[in-house]
């Protein structure tokens, strides 16, 4: 089954500019010009940076796996209907394998102990969750609340600045301009507040068995 | 047990890591190699991300600078979950937050920068890199394109009609999604879908999907040709698709799309080229591969490239 793509993901060439007429022109049959390589262009990039994707699943602990992985990824960007632009191909599938790692961890933690006392907290990494609605709001407010009260210790300025980036999504260097800042400035603010946000989950953790005795 | 040095760096790694423009991904396989706990450390703080997510829930208590007049919404991409894919197309939005309420809004794009920019009735632009595109504040169904290249997929409302403006060409949809571009020689747009009428008030012509318009500057003339429909707005997936474009032009967009100002020997500019050209994953090899397919000679010319005929053999 696998022995197709394992193939192609073999090939370690350079596929960055593709010409249409000649060698690897595809007219496909409903004369669409250009639309295979189109759609495969972002796998092409992914087989450009085949060593270095290895090596960063490994460092992001995918050890033996690192190969199976990859393929899971390529086999993702193929389904991929690319929905906006890609500026950076190349750091859009190093986040995609980034993502790709952090939910294989969260799906093994749904066995341990650590993911039962997440889910009774109300948060389920997974965005799988079957607690009441009207429970689930109100374990979510506790969350907030205890987020909110965790980031408050950081002063005013870490708080917008870290609201502006997790929430509103905007760049370091959008919110360095916004608030008259240098972007290591801005990082600074972030770091303290990333730091203050996994500090929490720890917390959360060592609170999971007190929380599974409550009724 | 991780120490707090570790964690610091950690938290400085998410820091950059979830930052849409974060590209220096080797330098995180650097660190995240150099020790087993680093990795833990970095998860610890994925996990702390993930439930700062509830920070959604309510509005900022102090609004943030660059609020803008409610009458242009521009809503984030990304209110919801950043996992997985999410974050990952957000990653290649940026988008356009104007900062004080003028009568116009300008939004601007570096070469090789994309914006989407959503407007309060749905309708879409995206604009290329190296573009200029102006709004008008008391008339949300106006645009004016003033540089470069910009992809509308505008809603339709048969009571108010879009109306595009880009250097003496103005265009009114007829429900479609079309790109407009401004050349250093003219303006031209592409239609994808739908259909929209050029010059409403004079020529009226109407164009359906798969038709491109020019106009040049200098000639005023207008000259009509075929385009492959899944061709137009290809720019916005990191492609350039091409049936028999003259070299100035691939060279103006490539420069749009990379950023690297690209000028063009006058004895090559009109040659023709059909073909597809992808972003850069390696800079250094990308004037070679360029050269290989426009099949030119390129030189470095200042902190550029300069395409030229390739010697005869």
């Amino acid at each position: 089954m696998l022995a197709p793509s394992q193939r192609i993901m073999a090939q370690s060439v350079s596929l960055n500019i593709v010409e249409l007429r000649g060698r690897g022109y595809d007219d496909g049959a409903d004369g669409r010009m250009g639309f295979r390589m189109i759609a495969s262009g972002l796998s092409a990039v992914l087989i450009a940076n085949r060593a270095p994707l290895l090596r960063f699943l490994r460092a992001r602990g995918a050890g033996d796996d690192a190969e199976d992985i990859l393929q899971e990824l390529w086999l993702k960007v193929e389904r991929l209907e690319a929905e906006g632009p890609i500026a950076d191909p190349r750091a859009y599938l190093f986040r995609m394998a980034d993502n790709l790692m952090h939910d294989r961890v969260r799906a093994s933690m749904r066995r341990t102990s650590r993911e039962q006392a997440w889910s009774e907290a109300g948060f389920d990494p997974a965005g799988r969750d079957e607690t009441p609605s009207a429970e689930r709001s109100l374990l979510a407010r506790q969350r907030l609340r205890r987020v909110e009260l965790a980031l408050a210790t950081l002063g005013e300025r870490t708080q917008v600045i870290f609201r502006r980036f997790r929430v509103e999504g905007v760049s370091q260097s959008r919110i360095a301009q916004e608030e008259g800042i240098s972007v290591s400035a801005v990082e600074k603010h972030l770091q303290r507040a990333y730091r203050v946000v996994a500090a929490l989950v720890d917390e959360a953790d060592d609170a999971a068995p007190q929380s599974r005795r409550a009724p | 047990m991780i120490d707090a040095a570790i964690r610091d760096q950690a938290a400085l790694w998410m820091a950059r890591a979830r930052d849409p423009r974060f590209s220096d991904w080797d330098a995180l396989a650097d660190w995240l190699e150099a020790d087993p706990a680093h990795n833990i450390a970095y998860e610890d703080a994925f996990a702390g991300h993930d439930l700062a997510e509830v920070l959604g829930m309510t509005p900022a208590a102090a609004p943030a600078k660059a609020r803008t007049a409610s009458r242009w919404r521009l809503p984030g991409m990304i209110g919801g979950g950043l996992a997985g894919t999410a974050a990952a197309a957000a990653a290649i939005f940026a988008l356009a937050m104007p900062s004080a309420p003028l009568a116009s809004l300008a939004i601007t794009t570096a070469p090789g920068e994309h914006r989407l920019v959503q407007l309060g009735d749905g309708t879409r632009i995206a604009l290329n890199g190296g573009s200029r595109l102006v709004l008008d504040r008391s008339n949300g169904r106006t645009a004016r394109l003033e540089q470069g290249e910009a992809l509308f997929s505008v809603v339709h409302d048969q009571t108010r009609p879009f109306t595009v403006d880009a250097g003496g060409a103005r265009m009114v949809d007829l429900g479609t999604r079309f790109d407009v571009t401004r050349t250093a020689h003219g303006s031209e747009v592409a239609v994808a879908e739908g259909a929209l009428l050029y010059d409403p008030a004079g020529a009226a012509v109407r164009l359906d999907a798969g038709k491109v318009l020019r106009r040049s500057d200098r000639s005023q003339v207008v000259e009509v040709s075929q385009v492959d429909p899944a061709a137009v707005g290809a720019w916005r997936t990191g492609h350039l698709v091409y049936r028999e474009a003259p070299l100035w032009r691939v060279a103006e967009d490539v420069a749009r799309a990379t950023g690297i100002p690209i000028a063009v020997d006058p004895g090559v500019a009109d040659r023709s080229f059909t073909g597809v050209i992808m972003a850069p994953a390696h800079q250094d090899v990308f004037p070679t591969q360029l050269g290989a397919v426009l099949d030119v000679t390129v030189a470095q010319r200042g902190n550029g490239l300069y395409l030229k005929a390739r010697a005869p053999r």
